[in-house]
């Protein structure tokens, strides 16, 4: 501990009327001066312009300040700026300290009185942290510059392309046996009506080809340990049955195997084997045997795939394999699902078998579909003369199911509308919406070419939906002109809700938050949508919120310039607000160890071999200060989180 | 009593229940102003003492604020909060002082309503409670 | 015998009589008694949505303290009856109504906690009596009987108030009739509203929505319906004779079908008090000599 006094200034900013307004700063000011043990108080309309700034660097250099305190907004937003301030006069960073008086007191009431003393109150706490403030230095910690994305549709697959085009070594993962997502589902993409495939496919193929680039699919995350610049990561490899050395992709097993069920790239419109390849593309071109689904496997006999490859590629004593990565940063690109039809009460329970969603409209659309290309309704095959799309299934329904708006189905059900329209001439498409948006580049024209191709909008919401004899019927309200519609329709399109592919369970795995739908939670919604608060781990694509292609792209490039960023150096700075020991102090009785939730503290004997103590690897810390609350003797401080600083932080606030 | 203003600390962590007030304040979301709000990295630093250092002190209310289970930055440390904050109540009634005086409520990053209404409602609890009375002696 | 507090409600004591004899009978082959309440008043009839409804609200309330004094259950059949008492408790127990409630009890001169619960007939079944065990109790089997269950609006919604069944999808009563032996049919329209409440302003719109849920019916194969309202029933089998097309179909009080299978006296089934003959179609399957 220091003898002689620090000399504190403390900065009080107006933020315009943002503190002003509520906050009388001349009184904090008068307060402050009366009664804290401070060098200099002033304030200033924006402590973060750079008037401000340099009023802080001149202040600092005329009254020889050795700590400051700025009051101002949430420390996650200035803390850095004026942290950089003050050091570039010559102070240590870590003896600058934010008192948050914004969003914790100003915005928080209106009554001007109470607002002062909570201001003045929150000030003295940070003074008196700072009183006993240590000078502090970064701990610089190695990366390894090697990235891992986690789900390869089209958002990981350009996230891994960018970094790998960089220099950087890439995985990509993906739980299904080939990467291409659900963009390799769609039959063609607004608002151009580029066929999906076509500019997805030299994308995958690029991505299998880039030397930097190590696929890794059918695969899942196991669990995941270290932390920023330093991860390791467990990836369970699920059992193929299927040699991918020998296998060519030959598809002579496909055709002999006698096991049939739901196609899930059909989305459930036809069948699929149970040895198969996913889609026709698929990357790596590879098949898998669906263990559940295998004769032999479930029931001990059949083995026709293995005695009909011609490479003896079978293997059916395969095993999941786990192996360990060692990776830097980490880019969730787990995408999007679609809201299941069940929850749909009113629209038939998923029961009616032609009452489709919007990726088993893409299949019937798509020229690789259960009826290659030609619209046909599941039930009977029969072409469907009028055809109703329902918008808004379950998004924008926060009684039902989601309140949010999922986006993209104004558009893509257009598509859908228009793609019907160029196959079935004379079919009749009508569109239920509640409002249509167009929010982005060429989508309202391509609503008003939807207009004028001969779709019917209706505004208003479907009711019921039900089935009388082959046809569909619908029941909606045309709210512009109040009436009540009823629609025989032959096949039914509903624009379900798109809800996060990621479950809590995978988001707990990785400690990742995501918000109530399941979303993840960027660090900042406006200015760091493509990070997390975790440290390595970036955000691509719709596992962040609902997004189409090209914005879910331009995300996966700006996760991957993030995480570029991040490898420019192979050094990382690590803080230093961790916890240490006082040996003296120490009986070595290792609580803090077993409380420790990173493994960063072990029981050592000190050199001269008299006595055990606590040694603590400081790359690993975090910085939670359990230890310290743990400590029975109070040998474990936080560095600038004492016991001490705590304490008289409690009295500055009751005073 | 009626005028009574009661003085609350709160300690709160830095990832999810601060997180969490700062939105409440960017959404201009109106709580009674008497919570001191002392940020911590973690619930799991704040060592039982400081609490009864807290009502030692003159506090008539303590709050603290962590991640919900599960969902901590620090893997576990709510875990331990959990842990300590009902045992501590347990040792304030013995101390003769209101075990409801000590709350504990997991406020995430986004729960702005919920930090406001927690804080609303724990201040009026305080408010209905009274002064702290070991501190009139 | 287990007591449990009955409210049978206006309507149940005149015109559906059966409805409500059906009950009382059943219920006591089944080893439960359906006390009826010592003195009890008119129900409210139609849930209120007016600001300031206290005085609608004092008679829902008035019968759900009296029930109190038998059980914490109050059974009824009446859709229109359980919807009103069952919302009208929880509507003055929610938190927001503190001032409401002391009011009310100012009014009433009496103190209540909320405790009766409003429970329908076939809950009791279900729950308290167990269709596992009915089927156990069935003398005549329903075997060949296809019964739609029409359960109408007022049963079903507001769901989170009511908290029946599944407000796109209910089973209870078509569970019921499955252990009875009836095979329960399918239709998209179990919860769509009969046009009751507009029965006496506009009986054309009335005729047309029992229209509409008897074409499907119909459609389904069903040979009769089975409803719990007595609006319901009336709606459906009386104005048939309105209909432009003629169905000719039975409507039936679900507890009738199940007096019938559990064999209870033909006088206290009632079978002559519908607009449809319901006999020929009994005789028929077998299931009336």
């Amino acid at each position: 501990m220091k003898s002689d006094k620090k000399r504190i200034g403390v900065f009080v900013c107006h933020c315009g009327i943002n503190i002003a307004g509520t906050v009388n700063i001349p009184e904090v000011v008068k307060r402050l001066k009366e009664q804290a043990d401070v060098i200099e108080v002033i304030d200033h309309q924006y402590c973060c312009s750079d008037p401000g700034q340099n009023l802080i660097k001149e202040t600092i250099k005329e009254k020889k300040l050795d700590s400051v305190v700025v009051a101002c907004c949430s420390p996650t937003l200035h803390e850095p700026t004026f942290r950089k301030t003050v050091s570039s006069v010559g102070i240590n960073p870590y003896n600058c300290e934010i008192a948050n008086i914004r969003e914790q007191c100003s915005w928080v009431t209106d009554d001007k009185e109470k607002a002062t003393d909570k201001a003045t109150k929150i000030i003295k706490t940070i003074i008196k942290k700072v009183e006993h403030d240590e000078p502090l230095t970064p701990i610089t910690i190695p990366v390894t510059r090697k990235a891992l994305v986690i789900g390869a549709g089209v958002a990981g697959i350009q996230t891994a392309l960018d970094i790998a085009t960089a220099g950087y070594p890439v995985i990509l993962l993906d739980k299904n046996p080939s990467i291409g997502g659900h963009m390799s589902q769609l039959s063609e993409t607004f608002p151009t009506l580029d066929c999906s495939q076509c500019i997805l496919t030299p994308k995958m193929v690029e991505a299998k080809q880039h030397p930097n680039i190590t696929l890794m699919t059918y695969s899942e995350i196991e669990s995941i340990s270290g932390y920023l610049g330093n991860f390791k990561v467990k990836v369970r490899q699920k059992a193929k049955y299927v040699d991918w050395d020998k296998c060519t992709g030959c598809d002579v097993c496909v055709d002999k195997c006698p096991k049939k069920t739901p196609d899930e790239f059909n989305h459930g419109l036809t069948q699929r084997k149970a040895i198969y390849k996913m889609f026709p593309q698929a990357v790596p071109n590879r098949v898998v045997i669906d263990a559940p689904n295998c004769l032999y496997l479930e029931k001990g006999a059949c083995r026709l795939c293995e005695k009909h490859c011609p490479f003896g590629a079978i293997k059916f004593d395969d095993q999941d394999q786990i192996t360990e990565l060692e990776v830097g940063a980490l880019v969730m690109a787990t995408g999007y699902e679609l809201l299941d039809k069940q929850m749909l009460g009113s629209y038939g329970f998923g029961k009616l078998k032609n009452v489709v969603d919007g990726l088993q409209f893409e299949r019937i659309l798509s020229a690789s579909g259960p009826f290659m290309g030609e619209v046909k309704r599941p039930s009977d095959g029969k072409i469907p003369e009028k055809v109703v799309f329902v918008q808004c299934a379950g998004s924008r329904d926060p009684e039902n199911a989601m309140a949010y708006c999922s986006k993209i189905c104004c558009m893509y059900t257009a598509k859908q509308a228009i793609l019907y329209k160029h196959r079935v001439h004379h079919g009749e498409p009508i569109i239920f919406y509640i409002d249509v948006r167009t929010g982005g580049k060429g989508f309202e024209e391509f609503y008003k070419r939807a207009t004028d191709e001969g779709v019917l909008y209706i505004r208003g919401k479907v009711s019921k939906i039900f089935e009388k004899g082959d046809k569909v019927i619908v029941w909606g309200a045309d709210t512009l002109t109040g009436k009540k519609i009823e629609v025989e329709a032959d096949l039914v399109v509903l624009s379900t809700a798109m809800k996060p592919a990621a479950t809590k369970e995978f988001a707990q795995l990785l400690k990742l938050t995501q918000d109530e739908y399941g979303w993840f939670t960027e660090a900042h919604p406006k200015l760091r949508p493509v990070e997390t608060l975790a440290g390595g781990f970036f955000l691509a694509g719709a596992c962040q919120g609902p997004k189409d292609i090209p914005e879910a792209v331009a995300q996966s490039s700006g996760a991957a310039s993030k995480v570029i960023g991040l490898f420019t150096s192979d050094t990382l700075e690590h803080l230093p607000v961790i916890a240490g020991v006082n040996e003296d102090m120490c009986s070595g009785c290792g609580i803090c160890i077993d409380v420790c939730p990173y493994k960063a503290r072990e029981l050592v004997t000190t050199e001269d071999g008299k006595k055990r103590t606590v040694k603590v690897i400081e790359v690993l810390c975090e910085g939670c200060g359990a230890c310290s609350a743990a400590c029975p003797v109070g040998a474990a401080q936080q560095k600038n989180f004492k016991d001490q600083q705590i304490q008289d932080m409690v009295k500055g606030g009751l005073e | 009593m009626e005028n009574f203003e009661p003085k609350i600390i709160g300690f709160i962590c830095k990832w999810c229940t601060s997180a969490g007030a700062d939105l409440a304040g960017t959404s201009r979301m109106k709580y009674p102003p008497n919570m001191i709000p002392i940020t911590v990295f973690c619930s799991s630093r704040i060592d039982p003492q400081y609490i009864l250092w807290a009502f030692k002190n003159g506090a008539d209310g303590v709050f603290m604020g962590g991640c919900h289970p599960n969902d901590c930055h620090y893997q576990d440390g709510n875990y331990k909060t959990m842990k300590r904050i009902p045992i501590l109540k347990n040792l304030l009634k013995e101390l003769g002082i209101e075990p409801e005086r000590l709350r504990l409520a997991w406020i995430s990053a986004s729960e702005a309503d919920k930090f406001k209404k927690t804080i609303t409602e724990f201040t009026e609890s305080i408010k209905k409670l009274g002064p702290l009375s070991i501190n009139d002696k | 015998m287990k007591q449990i507090a009955y409210y049978p409600g206006c309507t149940l004591y005149t015109k559906s009589k059966n409805l409500d004899l059906c009950a009382r009978e059943t219920a006591q082959i089944l080893g439960v008694e359906l006390k009826e309440l010592e003195t009890w008043n008119c129900c409210g009839a139609i849930y209120s949505t007016v600001q300031d409804d206290l005085a609608n609200q004092v008679a829902p309330i008035r019968n759900l303290i009296e029930a109190q004094k038998i059980s914490n259950k109050l059974v009824t059949l009446c859709a229109a009856c359980y919807n009103v008492l069952k919302r009208s408790n929880h509507n003055l127990f929610l938190p927001e109504n503190d001032i409401y409630r002391r009011r009310m009890m100012n009014f009433l001169d009496t103190e209540y906690d909320g405790k009766t619960e409003t429970v329908h007939y076939l809950e009791v079944l279900k729950n308290d009596i167990g269709f596992e065990n009915l089927k156990t109790k069935v003398k005549t089997n329903l075997d060949g009987l296809k019964v739609a269950s029409y359960y109408g609006c007022l049963m079903l919604r507001p769901s989170d108030e009511l908290n029946f069944d599944d407000p796109d999808n209910p089973t209870m009563m078509d569970d019921m009739f499955a252990a009875l032996g009836a095979e329960p049919v399918e239709f998209p329209f179990k919860g769509e509203c009969c046009g009751g409440y507009v029965l006496v302003d506009k009986p054309d719109v009335a005729t047309r929505c029992s229209q509409t849920i008897l074409e499907s019916i119909v459609d389904a194969g069903a040979d009769c319906v089975a409803t719990t309202c007595p609006l319901c029933q009336y709606n459906i089998d009386n104005q048939q004779k309105l209909m432009s097309k003629q169905f000719n179909l039975p409507v039936f009080y679900f507890t009738q079908l199940l007096g019938l299978a559990l064999n209870v006296d033909q006088k206290i089934l009632n079978l002559d008090n519908h607009y449809i003959d319901p006999k020929p179609l009994l005789k028929q399957k077998g299931l009336l000599k």
